[in-house]
């Protein structure tokens, strides 16, 4: 019978088991394709848009360069001076470089394209395709098999009577736009028969304008915004970017493979090992009990704990049959078992144990007959139903699973259960055997097991979870020990500009790396964690003292110090670490966590590749904050805020032209504090939307009360955080109650940092268009310290720009800062709006502004910031705009 | 403003080019078909010294109507071609080569802008085309180096001006001058002339600035001339930039203003227009040659004025008319390219060149010509001409009182 069993549960069960996997498989295949095209067209789209976005903005920031060529006084006057124009042109056009560029040639022509000068040599232009458009006053750039040309007419007396021309030619177009390192090849289309292959990335070299066609590539193809005629394309081989998706197709087709085999193994096994020996107990004891016949033997087979089984019964039996039916003599046997053998009857009550029993679960036999088995075996899984057809139908089947088994202190153990059940015959009522095994040994080797789970896919490190359990673990043992635990905290510095520039890609190798790199640093009783991004931790135990901390500091900070190769590019990043040491007496890792946290913020703030100890000193500057919090929650119902006034004055005529709002903190015992110290508090404990209205309110009250006090209406300018442009109804807000004090919103100017756009740009853009709207006037603050992108410029309703005053403050000893504010007032010029220069101290500042084309200036060369009333007096004693001002004679060279 | 403007200037020039020739025509066809006889016009019509280039217009077509009324020359009309070179030299050149292919061109009177005339020079010796400047003061324009030299000039000499506007400074009792000057071959010419000028009283210029083409301001140069202790601005510059040095100097506290002494460009264009208040509140004289007002022959101005108020019908009072100098000059001018055709009895240019260095006299607007010109001396006139002028209140020049 058993031998007809196992292909019988092999032919029901293998079929149906290789067809589901089988199906699974094909579901899987077509899941990972579809999500690995899908991702791919994203990545590429992604990287498309990047490249279009940073063509536009080098292209657009060219032209801008051309366009203040073209209006460069000495370039008229170029066109004019036939005679003495060879003394100063050739040497300005030798010495001028358009940003971005790598050569190429700049040019100036007359008004019918004959070249007056250029850096380089070239024929005229007389018959250029775009001459006449460009003589009429069109500002013209083309590209073609020929490169890009860019011309900008030389307006004089309102009329084009020259051109700047840019030529450059598909090798220097290729290198100017060469800016950022892709994962793929990367093309600029400009037509079907012109294709610059930009970027190579991983497949192939040839670089020039050969077309190719799209069979065989996955592409992705992105309009420059600026310049609709370019095309970006990106595109990667089919086969390249599927390689992936056919790997993990391979190996799911042999997991599923190697599952087949292990199930069926699995099946075999489990008829071989429960069902069909069981039955032999069974059958055998059957017979016995039916026919008395105690010469029944079972041949010892299995192995474990069934060949002690069966020998045990054979034993058994051999002393029934000497013993005749001697019922102590077969208890005897059954407690020689190492297994619990338990017989209820079908209620479940307990009707026999044997001595194994006794001796795991504490219980005395007597304890336990009588008890139901179902208040002490708990079972964990269910039970995988064997049937045996053609099995006596008196013993039905033997389900194996496992289960927990109570006993007597109260605790559980795991059991793996296998019972069988005998029908009722004669005068002999149904019951069950129960076979259990003590298998907490092997749920041991499990649990190590599913630690294996709480890794980090990524790098292979413990993950959170994981690093928490052993944080518990090894602080539990340094307690044992009274060796000390140290929590390293390390933080990837410019990680996320590294990913920003080379991709998501690049940051997961970097990541990878840096763990080997960790790994490979510390020792291997210690654990390396990711806790997410590019945050990482390390638990280092048994250590005698704090002496031993410095060493593996610094020895992380040069492990990561080396530049790693991401994908053929060169990438430098360096650690800060934060370190929390926790003495055996107070273990608690959320404090440790805590501190290491904080450590590592004070690491940053003092540089990058820093270490720092957690130490009471930081403790009490934590706890200074948060008494400065506690304060600053205060300080508005207490009315400790007040503003500063400080004049923007016109740059030439000196005149009044507004004034910027300041907030000061007058707090009750510290005095002053300074805005840098409390608006990030602000911002972070939630009250700076608040605080910003009460700037708005006060700056519209004092601008109605000075104009009710006679003064002219004088505009009035507030800083607005970041925070404050994340609320949507920013707008709205500040429009209630420009309304409720009737100032008109021609008078209220908002300023708003560069680095606030940059990281807020849709924000933004929907709140400018609508303060716009509604008629306020919005300036960029600290213009020049951010990413200065030229296309947000122009994407946003911008009114002014404020020249940041580091710039200012060196433009007369630095000529690179000056350089960078002409820049910035050309820039500004171009595109129509005003510039205002911060932070002017000396009357040679100044003057260099006023000859850049400055139009606005504000600084302590006029007036510091000051209370609304010496403000007012300031204003009154001014008798003429320039009263404070001594011009000194300026090293400005006449000709 | 150039948008609104250029169209209606083509307009009227276009105008004007028919007029002429129709008059031309008229009056032929009642003796032979006889071919007319071109005279050019090259000259800023359309841009910033637009008003100077219609001011030697009207000269042109008042003598034009004179010379054909009476039966033209060598009983052929006179007819005129313009050509608009807005102030830039490479458009000049370009009209010098064009006007000399026309058929019948005798000679192509010049504009106001010295740095053009300057480059325009070697387009006129290579065509060999007679050049009649009644504007471009430069003195290389005339002193130019060229053997036969094309180029004569009925209007101010730099070398002469230069020393004139010194002259009348130093009158004022101004010793310490300073000069702010055009970055061109013009300002050059006046550097030289006004630093030799002083030179000669044992003097040097303060200090001397220069500015460039479409400056959007001077007001560091005039600073820096104060600073060095000028007691006055000898300015040489063209219309538009002249206005950003008046506005500039304006601007300074009523104390710190200095007096400006300009050469005569800044009359070429629409100069008072739109600074009339700065030019009230500056102490401006500038050069002139000519006025209606105060003429140096008043029955002949006269006359003049009377035909111009009969063609132009804007002339007003004689207070307002436009660039004065420059209608008289290209009067003056075609009026001796008549005479100087007569005395050749051809429309050959070599012969017309020879014949205008040998004429013996001519009474003219200006003064009378005794000669006109010489082989060796091609500027007609001289300082005797040179007044010192100022705006009326409304734009029109009127000379000093005392001059």
């Amino acid at each position: 019978m058993p031998s007809k069993l196992l292909p019988r549960v092999l032919w029901r069960v293998l079929p149906c088991t290789i067809a589901a996997l089988l199906g699974i498989w094909v579901f899987a295949s077509y899941v990972v394709t579809d999500t690995v095209s899908a991702e791919l067209e994203r990545a590429l789209s992604r990287e498309a848009e990047k490249a279009a976005e940073a063509t536009g903005t080098k292209l657009t920031s060219a032209i801008l360069a051309l366009e203040g060529l073209a209006q460069n006084d000495l370039i008229v006057n170029g066109l004019v001076d036939v005679e003495g124009r060879a003394n100063y042109l050739p040497t300005f056009f030798q010495s001028f470089h358009v940003p971005g560029t790598v050569g190429g040639r700049v040019a100036l022509t007359d008004y019918r394209g004959r070249v007056i000068a250029s850096n380089g040599k070239g024929g005229d232009y007389t018959d250029a395709p775009w001459l006449k458009r460009a003589l009429a006053g069109e500002r013209v750039t083309e590209f073609g098999s020929f490169g890009m040309v860019s011309v900008i007419p030389v307006i004089w007396q309102g009329h084009p009577e020259g051109l700047i021309v840019m030529e450059q030619d598909p090798i220097d177009l290729q290198q100017m736009l060469k800016v950022i390192s892709f994962a793929h090849a990367v093309e600029i289309w400009i037509n079907d028969s012109a294709r610059f292959h930009l970027f190579s990335g991983s497949s192939g070299t040839d670089h020039h304008t050969k077309p190719r066609d799209s069979a065989g590539w996955v592409t992705a193809e992105v309009k420059v915004p600026e310049f609709p005629n370019l095309r970006i394309v990106v595109k990667q081989r089919t086969e390249d970017a599927f390689a992936t998706s056919k790997r993990l197709d391979r190996l799911m087709l042999i997991a599923i493979v190697m599952s087949i085999l292990a199930i069926t193994g699995g099946i075999i096994a489990t008829a071989v090992f429960a069902t069909k020996p069981l039955n032999r107990f069974v059958e055998t004891l059957q017979k016995i009990s039916h026919a008395e016949n105690l010469g029944h033997r079972i041949a010892p087979f299995g192995s474990a704990e069934f060949h002690v089984l069966s020998s045990s019964l054979n034993h058994m039996l051999e002393n029934l049959e000497k013993t005749t039916t001697s019922r102590d003599y077969f208890n005897t046997v059954l407690n020689s078992l190492s297994e619990i053998l338990l017989i209820t009857d079908f209620s479940g009550r307990i009707g026999m144990a044997n001595r194994a029993a006794s001796e795991i679960t504490h219980w005395s036999i007597e304890e336990l007959v009588g008890l139901n088995i179902d208040t002490i075996l708990r079972v964990d899984s269910a039970p995988q139903y064997i049937s045996r057809p053609g099995a006596d139908k008196s013993v039905k089947a033997t389900p194996s699973y496992e289960g927990f088994l109570a006993v007597k202190d109260g605790k559980e153990i795991s059991v793996q259960v296998s019972s069988a059940r005998m029908a009722q015959r004669g005068d002999m009522p149904a019951r069950k055997i129960y076979v259990l095994s003590d298998i907490t040994e092997r749920k041991q080797a499990e649990q190590q097991l599913s630690d294996l789970a709480r890794l980090d896919t990524l790098t292979d490190l413990a993950n959170r979870s994981l690093f928490y359990q052993r944080l518990h673990e090894a602080l539990a043992q340094a307690q044992r020990t009274g060796r000390m635990v140290a929590l390293l905290l390390l933080d990837l510095d410019r990680f996320k500009e590294i990913n920003d520039t080379l991709g998501h890609p690049a940051g997961d190798a970097l990541l990878r790396e840096v763990a080997v790199r960790l790994c490979e640093t510390m020792r291997e009783t210690d654990t390396v964690a990711r806790l997410g991004g590019d945050e990482f931790a390390i638990i280092a135990t048994n250590l005698e003292s704090l002496d031993g901390i410095g060493p593996i500091a610094n020895k992380l900070i040069e492990a990561i110090a080396p530049p790693f190769h991401l994908d053929g590019q060169e990438v430098r990043s360096s650690t800060s670490i934060g370190v929390s040491v926790c003495p055996p007496e107070e273990a608690n890792p959320d404090v440790m966590l805590t501190h290491a946290d904080f450590a590592l913020y004070q690491a940053k703030a003092e540089g990058r590749g820093n270490w720092q100890f957690f130490d009471e000193d930081m403790n009490g500057q934590r706890k200074a904050r948060k008494a400065l919090e506690a304060d600053l929650e205060r300080a508005i119902a207490n009315d400790q805020f007040t503003l500063f006034y400080q004049p923007k004055v016109h740059a030439v005529t000196g005149e009044l032209t507004g004034v910027e709002a300041l907030i000061r903190w007058h707090h009750p015992e510290r005095g002053m504090v300074s805005p840098m110290e409390f608006i990030p508090i602000a911002e972070s404990v939630g009250r700076i939307v608040e605080l910003g209205e009460w700037v708005m309110r006060t700056a519209c009250a004092q601008h109605v009360a000075w104009r009710e006090a006679g003064l002219p209406a004088i505009p009035i300018s507030v800083n607005l955080s970041a925070v404050q442009f994340k609320n949507d109804g920013l707008a709205e807000t500040i429009h209630a109650i420009t309304s409720e004090f009737g100032v008109d919103p021609a008078y209220l100017e908002l300023e708003i940092t560069e680095s606030t756009i940059i990281h807020n740009l849709d924000a933004v853009a929907r709140q400018f268009e609508a303060l716009h709207a509604l008629g306020y006037k919005v300036l960029i603050d600290d213009f020049g310290t951010g990413y200065s992108s030229l296309a947000y410029l122009r994407r946003f309703p911008i009114d002014a720009l404020k020249i940041d005053r580091s710039f200012v403050a060196n433009m007369t000893e630095n000529p690179d800062d000056a350089s960078i504010t002409g820049a910035i007032v050309s820039l500004a010029r171009s595109l129509g709006i005003d510039v205002v220069a911060e932070g002017v101290e000396t009357p040679e500042q100044l003057a260099l502004l006023r000859r850049q084309g400055c139009t606005e200036v504000q600084g302590y060369l006029f007036k510091p910031p000051v209370p609304a009333d010496d403000f007012v007096e300031w204003l009154q004693a001014r008798s003429r705009p320039w009263d404070e001002l001594v011009i000194e004679e300026s090293d400005f060279a006449a000709s | 403003m150039s948008l609104l403007r250029a169209p209606l200037l083509s307009r009227r020039l276009v105008l004007a080019v028919c007029c002429a020739g129709l008059a031309g025509l008229g009056l032929a066809r009642g003796a032979t078909a006889a071919e007319p006889i071109v005279v050019g016009l090259d000259a800023d019509m359309s841009a910033g010294a637009a008003q100077g280039g219609e001011a030697i217009r009207r000269g042109i077509v008042l003598a034009i109507d004179e010379i054909n009324a009476a039966g033209g020359v060598l009983g052929r009309p006179l007819e005129l071609a313009i050509r608009d070179h807005r102030g830039n030299p490479a458009r000049g050149i370009d009209n010098i080569n064009e006007l000399a292919e026309l058929p019948g061109l005798v000679a192509v009177v010049g504009g106001i802008h010295t740095p053009v005339a300057i480059a325009e020079l070697e387009a006129i010796h290579r065509n060999r085309v007679i050049y009649l400047g009644p504007w471009a003061a430069g003195t290389p324009v005339t002193d130019n180096g060229y053997d036969p030299n094309y180029v004569f000039r009925v209007s101010v000499r730099d070398e002469l001006a230069g020393g004139f506007l010194v002259e009348k400074a130093l009158e004022r009792g101004f010793t310490r001058l300073g000069l702010l000057l055009w970055r061109t071959a013009w300002g050059r010419s006046n550097e030289q002339a006004m630093t030799d000028a002083l030179a000669v009283r044992g003097l040097e210029p303060v200090g001397v600035e220069w500015f460039n083409t479409a400056t959007p301001d001077v007001a560091e140069q005039i600073q820096r001339l104060a600073d060095r202790g000028a007691e006055a601005i000898m300015l040489v510059a063209n219309p538009v930039d002249g206005a950003v040095a008046i506005r500039d100097m304006a601007q300074r506290p009523p104390k710190e203003r200095l007096p400006v002494i300009s050469h005569w460009g800044i009359t070429g264009g629409d100069f008072h227009r739109g600074i009339a208040a700065e030019i009230a509140a500056v102490d401006l004289t500038f050069l002139q040659t000519f006025s209606f007002v105060e003429p140096p022959i008043p029955a002949r101005a006269e006359r003049l004025l009377h035909a111009y108020c009969a063609r132009f019908k804007d002339c007003g009072d004689a207070a307002n008319i436009i660039s004065p100098a420059g209608t008289a000059h290209a009067y003056e001018l075609i009026q001796l390219l008549k005479l100087a055709i007569e005395a050749a009895g051809s429309v050959d240019r070599e012969e017309v060149r020879a014949a205008l260095e040998s004429l013996e006299r001519y009474d003219g607007i200006m003064k009378n010509y005794r000669p006109p010109f010489t082989a060796a001396r091609r500027d007609a006139l001289d300082r005797t001409s040179f007044t010192l002028s100022r705006f009326t209140p409304e734009g029109g020049i009127v000379p000093v009182e005392g001059e």
